[in-house]
């Protein structure tokens, strides 16, 4: 009897004693990360049977269980992958903002003050100092470019050098899970180890913050982790591989590849998603990328259309005008294994775009071509014929000669190297071209009224015109031409003539106005000696505020200032979304607390209440000793 | 709802967190005076920004064209008044050589003022701008427009350009007018066209001579008329010049004052909304300091 009491109350003191190691675990872990509050589980001990009643035998412990549900721990992950995602892609975004934003270091002050010496010089045509100033402003803008375009290769090779450190810290990740499976599954006991298990659930939260994983649960208590479209990470204690790769086209862009299984390895950058990992992916294809694009694009827009009008012109020296700037050829990258049978070349530059396409030969003589951004496919079949040349696409047309292989592909990237290899194609003042390479001339001693317009040059191919120049003489509604093309034109008041044109609408361009005599001449020569000459500084200057790029709808700095909302508005949905991925995680965060996190208020209560129960408990031995006592003095009575 | 500790904690602080990042924008806004610092905080008001500058820059420019402009018409125009002077003493010297009393030394006297004369207004023809251009040879502003390469021989070596400044997107004004419209391109009276030069050099070889001459003071009044209309074109131009720079003016009053309700911070509302964070700073981090003093601890 008494000895059953005995039992009873040590397995009370056996039994609080575990509940109150239990809380202290609980309060002492009450800050630790991811920890789940336990508990001791009691239940009563099988009972004496005497006669027909059953006599109690105390406590037993049944268990310790971790306070916790996967449902919410899955979802925790869930959202601290779309969070991570989020946060690093609105922090690298911002990066390309500020850059574009700050008023010092954007590109918009030196186009500015380029296109002011453009005026500068038409206002004193013949002066060096302006001219000088010029070729200095427009050294200062192409610097620009260039500097922007480093500043997004620094981030370029710092989202590299971010992708492989966080590959490195997945593989790491990878390698505990699988270890920690191994201790979970070889423990001892009947009873889960809660605290690996909630060290596992550490473990794979850090993995999720840094890309999006799917975890199964095996029988043996084992978790399997897999990344993309179900590429295995971790299996049972085993973890495969990541690794980065160079792009296939581009050797300087790293991809993400996992072991395939048969000692090879496969890229899964387009399947990755999540985490840190895919938010620098996503950033790098939806920001950075189409930003360089863009001001590559504007670069050599700008330097193209610029360079039109230039070379329309004539410099100090009475020559034609040459190229002002060097205007990157457009980047076609061979795939990995393919020859070099592709070139693009610039045809308008109103219609360049800051995408990127895929060119694959289909065998035969078709080769399709697909716009990154909407996936347009552009077919295109060469007849046979080598070299080849397409028509236009978006703004430039294709080369194509013999020697692909069926699946061969090419990556062309119009506006990527615009912007770094702008250079200043003239060296000297006196070669910007501020004049117009013609002079029209009313002869003196005409009788009529006839005055002839300055006159525009839109194509040089017959200039210089030497000699004698072109002759007009207005005889009976005609005007009869000696020196180019057509013989003659009738007369219209003030109508655009047009001469020496190759078929194409371009020439030189005039209008005679007023009413002439029969017999007066009007003539058109080469520009001699016209220093003061400012018309086509004039019509460079005008270039400025006209609708040069984006299909005909923007001006330069419209074009620029698209591409700045364009970065700012994708900086804005980031970080807006960041904000909600913020609270959604926070919440899961909370819910999971909730059940699982520690309170202290509680944790104290259930140490009075444990405490007064272990205190109670022992008073049993206390009242076992005393019935002891009572019976050996009764004996000895 | 069960919390735990932890959660309690994070609540408390996430909240003060947030409080002093927004704290921490209107003090930069009020900083800075902008409403927006990045183009993501509002980018299709950040790029009107842009644009406006733009716009901005490019009128101050036109208005620095301007001046260009109206100094060079004016520098022409008081040339062209010398020369308007210069013709009308001509004018007179004609009138009185047409005496039929006069003696040859009285006619000698007038044709070495005539001499005069002439060679002043082929002074004034082959006048220079400030930056050292001749003003009437029309482009070739390096070539001297008239030269008397032999006696009552008088070339006209420039060409028939007229320079012309940009003062607005869409208007040009010229600012010089070349020497063969002003002295050379002239009705004559004896047919065909001949320069006012050629002109006076006749009259002055006639009188010396004592030969007759033709209507010369048709010829004379027809130059004069010729400058006296291309000073009237440049006084119009001028006005044109004057009216755009108003124009310019306004649009540039305009367009600050739009950049300024685009991008400027009220203050007054930021000022405002300053307080009233501060005040929220200050609740959530008394109840924090509260709420974190109790625990059952203390009682036990």
């Amino acid at each position: 009897m008494a000895s059953g009491m005995l039992g009873v109350g040590i397995s009370g003191l056996l039994a609080y004693q575990r509940s109150l190691q239990t809380v202290s675990h609980n309060i002492a872990n009450a800050n630790t990360e991811g920890y789940s509050r336990q508990r001791v589980d009691l239940g009563t001990q099988l009972p004496n049977r005497v006669g027909t009643s059953f006599i109690g035998n105390g406590v037993t412990i049944t268990g310790v269980t971790r306070i916790y549900d996967s449902f919410l721990t899955d979802q925790v992950r869930t959202y601290t992958s779309s969070y991570n995602q989020s946060d690093i892609y609105a922090q690298q975004s911002s990066m390309i903002d500020e850059l574009l934003a700050d008023p010092q270091v954007g590109l918009m002050p030196t186009m500015e003050g380029f296109f002011s010496s453009v005026q500068g010089v038409s206002n004193d045509p013949s002066s060096i100092p302006a001219r000088q100033a010029l070729v200095t402003q427009a050294e200062t803008m192409v610097d620009r470019f260039k500097y922007l375009d480093r500043r997004y290769e620094d981030i370029r090779s710092q989202v590299n050098q971010q992708i492989s450190g966080t590959v490195a810290e997945i593989n790491g990740l990878a390698k505990a899970i699988g270890d920690i499976n191994r201790e979970i599954v070889l423990s001892p006991g009947g009873s889960p180890p809660n605290d690996l298990l909630d060290s596992r659930d550490i473990l794979l939260n850090k993995l999720s913050e840094r890309v999006s994983v799917t975890t199964l649960m095996q029988d043996n208590g084992a978790i399997d982790v897999f990344i993309g479209k179900g590429q295995t990470l971790v299996l049972n204690f085993d973890a495969n591989k990541l690794a980065t790769t160079q792009n296939k086209y581009d050797i300087s862009q790293l991809e993400i590849s996992i072991d395939n299984g048969f000692g090879g390895k496969l890229e899964i950058s387009d399947y990755v998603s999540g985490g840190k990992l895919g938010g620098l992916l996503d950033f790098r294809k939806n920001v950075l990328t189409p930003a360089q694009n863009s001001l590559g694009a504007l670069a050599i827009g700008l330097s193209e259309t610029f360079n039109a009008q230039h070379k329309l012109g004539q410099d100090l020296n009475g020559v034609l005008g040459t190229d002002f700037f060097k205007t990157s050829p457009l980047q076609v990258l061979p795939g990995k294994g393919s020859p070099s049978t592709v070139a693009a070349t610039l045809v308008d530059a109103k219609q360049l775009t800051n995408d990127d396409y895929t060119l694959r030969f289909d065998g035969g003589n078709n080769y399709t071509m697909i716009r990154s951004s909407d996936k347009q496919v552009f077919a295109i079949n060469t007849g046979g014929a080598s070299p080849y040349t397409t028509a236009t696409m978006d703004g430039f047309n294709l080369t194509i000669s013999a020697g692909a292989a069926v699946g061969d592909s090419y990556l062309i990237r119009p506006g990527k190297t615009g912007a770094s290899l702008i250079d200043l194609n003239i060296t000297n003042a006196r070669e910007v071209a501020a004049g117009t390479p013609i002079q029209a001339q009313k002869s003196i001693g005409n009788l009529g009224t006839g005055t002839i317009s300055a006159g525009n040059v839109t194509n040089t191919a017959t200039l210089p015109l030497g000699g004698g120049g072109i002759t007009l003489t207005y005889n009976t509604g005609n005007i009869m031409v000696s020196g180019a093309t057509p013989a003659s034109v009738p007369y219209v008041n003030g109508g655009k003539i047009l001469l020496n044109d190759p078929g194409n609408g371009t020439g030189i361009e005039f209008s005679i106005s007023g009413i002439p005599t029969n017999g007066d001449v009007f003539t058109i020569g080469d520009n001699i000696k016209g220093v003061g000459d400012n018309r086509n500084a004039l019509l460079l200057g005008k270039l400025q505020t006209q609708r040069m790029l984006g299909g005909g709808n923007a001006s330069y700095d419209e074009f620029y200032g698209g591409m700045v909302a364009e970065v700012g508005i994708k900086t804005n949905q980031a970080r807006v979304t960041n904000e909600s991925q913020l609270r959604l995680k926070d919440q899961a965060v909370n819910a999971r607390d909730a059940l699982s996190g520690v309170n202290l208020d509680e944790e104290a209560a259930n140490l009075v209440k444990f405490q007064q129960a272990y205190q109670a408990a022992s008073q049993i031995i206390v009242a076992t000793n005393t019935m002891f006592q009572s019976l050996l003095a009764a004996l000895r009575g | 709802m069960r919390i735990s500790t932890q959660m309690m904690q994070r609540l408390a602080v996430g909240s003060i967190l947030d409080r002093q990042s927004s704290l921490s924008q209107t003090q930069q806004q009020l900083a800075t005076g902008r409403k927006f610092l990045t183009p993501s905080e509002d980018p299709s008001a950040s790029t009107q920004v842009l644009t406006n500058n733009q716009r901005l820059s490019i009128t101050k420019q036109y208005q620095t064209n301007a001046d260009r402009a109206t100094s060079r018409l004016e520098s022409e125009e008081s040339i062209l008044a010398a020369a308007g002077n210069s013709l009308q003493r001509i004018r007179e010297l004609t009138v009185q050589s047409q005496n039929g009393l006069l003696g040859t030394n009285e006619r000698g006297a007038i044709a070495a003022e005539l001499d005069q004369r002439l060679a002043e207004l082929m002074d004034l023809a082959n006048s220079k701008d400030g930056s050292g251009e001749y003003l009437f040879s029309g482009f070739q502003g390096n070539t001297e427009p008239f030269v008397n390469s032999a006696p009552g021989v008088y070339d006209y070596q420039g060409d028939q350009g007229q320079r012309k400044l940009q003062v607005s997107p869409t208007r040009q004004i010229p600012t010089s007018d070349p020497g063969s419209a002003l002295f050379v391109d002239l009705p004559y009276s004896g047919g065909g066209t001949q320069n006012i030069f050629k002109t006076i050099y006749d009259l002055s070889t006639a009188l010396k001579s004592g030969t007759p001459v033709g209507a010369v003071l048709d010829d004379i009044d027809t130059s004069m008329d010729r400058l006296f209309s291309v000073r009237a074109e440049i006084g119009g131009r001028m006005n044109s010049i004057d009216s755009q720079k108003n124009i310019n003016e306004q649009y540039t009053v305009q367009l600050e004052g739009l950049l300024s309700s685009i991008q400027d911070l009220d203050y007054a509302e930021a000022i405002g909304r300053l307080n009233l964070q501060l005040t929220g700073l200050q609740a959530a981090q008394q109840s924090f300091q509260k709420i974190q003093s109790l625990s059952l601890f203390n009682y036990i």
